[in-house]
């Protein structure tokens, strides 16, 4: 596998969708290639950057409504 | 079939599959719940990028609650839940959006380069400067990754927080949203691709970086 080959299924392979030959010629380029490396270090960051921003828990209040909805739709609807 | 109800674990309930003799509404009532529960926390985050406002996914959430509830008899126990909410929530959105909102047609939708991050601060020799790029990303601040992604236009937006957010295959996006892979894979790449461009925008102003004057070469492109 070559630096462009690596690039095209970088993201394939951070998501997970790569078959298990694809995964192992990916990883075997990663460890002899620093430039990619570091890319694939950066994409990576860069993906657990927005995961971690744009999670946000239901907040408290929120959750209670929850429950007190379903309490009244389960049991008129039920 | 004619095996006796086990007694339900502290916090799980387990009741015999296919039994066709109406369920305990009781118990049924408490499953869904405790589905609920499980989910809501990712149900609301995901509300909350879509509608972009807190009292719009709060209607969100609830009107994805009622659908749920009223097509549960629909839902196959031990099978994948989330995905299964998440489909509602989904079809309920689009039907809000759509009512709501014109988009661009997506064919009007710029599109920018591969790992245009990247590449930019690659491009840069002050950046480079820094060190480690991924030291750059410390700068971007909370605020501004979720402007970025509320700022992508509905179609990429939904499969960025589907895969990026909430951790979906490409095949189960798949069946959320009812495309095909391939239309899943295609939206969620050139997302990401304006994602990046957009927070590049934001580590440029944190850097205080000029654009380049090569860069805007694409705006010049004459139409064919």
């Amino acid at each position: 596998m070559d630096c462009r080959e690596f690039a095209q299924r970088l993201w394939t392979f951070l998501d997970g969708e790569l078959d298990d030959g694809a995964c192992r010629e990916l990883r075997a380029h990663l460890e002899n290639c620093p430039g990619c490396w570091e890319h694939y270090r950066f994409e990576g960051a860069l993906r657990a950057l927005v995961r971690r921003c744009c999670q946000e828990p239901a907040p408290e209040i929120v959750r209670r409504r929850v429950i007190r909805f379903i309490a009244r739709l389960t049991a008129r609807e039920g | 079939m004619g095996k006796p109800l086990t007694e339900p674990e502290q916090g799980r309930w387990t009741v015999p599959q296919g039994t066709g003799k109406p369920e305990d509404a009781a118990l049924r009532r408490k499953r869904f719940e405790e589905m609920v529960g499980q989910h809501l926390d990712a149900l609301y985050a995901a509300a909350l990028r879509l509608t972009r406002n807190r009292q719009d996914a709060e209607d969100l959430l609830q009107e994805t609650l009622l659908k749920a509830w009223r097509s549960y008899h629909t839902f196959e126990e031990g099978t994948n839940a989330r995905a299964w909410l998440f489909r509602i929530l989904m079809n309920a959105h689009i039907d809000r959006y759509r009512k709501a909102t014109r988009e661009p047609e997506l064919s009007d939708v710029e599109d920018v380069e591969e790992f245009y991050l990247y590449t930019k601060v690659q491009e840069s020799d002050q950046l480079r400067r820094v060190g480690d790029p991924e030291r750059l990303l410390e700068r971007i601040m909370e605020h501004e990754v979720r402007e970025a992604l509320e700022n992508l236009p509905e179609h990429f937006r939904s499969v960025v927080i589907l895969a990026d957010l909430q951790g979906f295959s490409y095949k189960e996006i798949a069946d959320i949203l009812g495309i095909p892979v391939g239309t899943v894979m295609s939206r969620l790449f050139r997302g990401r691709r304006l994602l990046q461009k957009k927070l590049w925008d934001y580590v440029r102003a944190h850097h205080r970086i000029s654009e380049s004057p090569s860069a805007s070469s694409e705006a010049d492109a004459a139409k064919g």
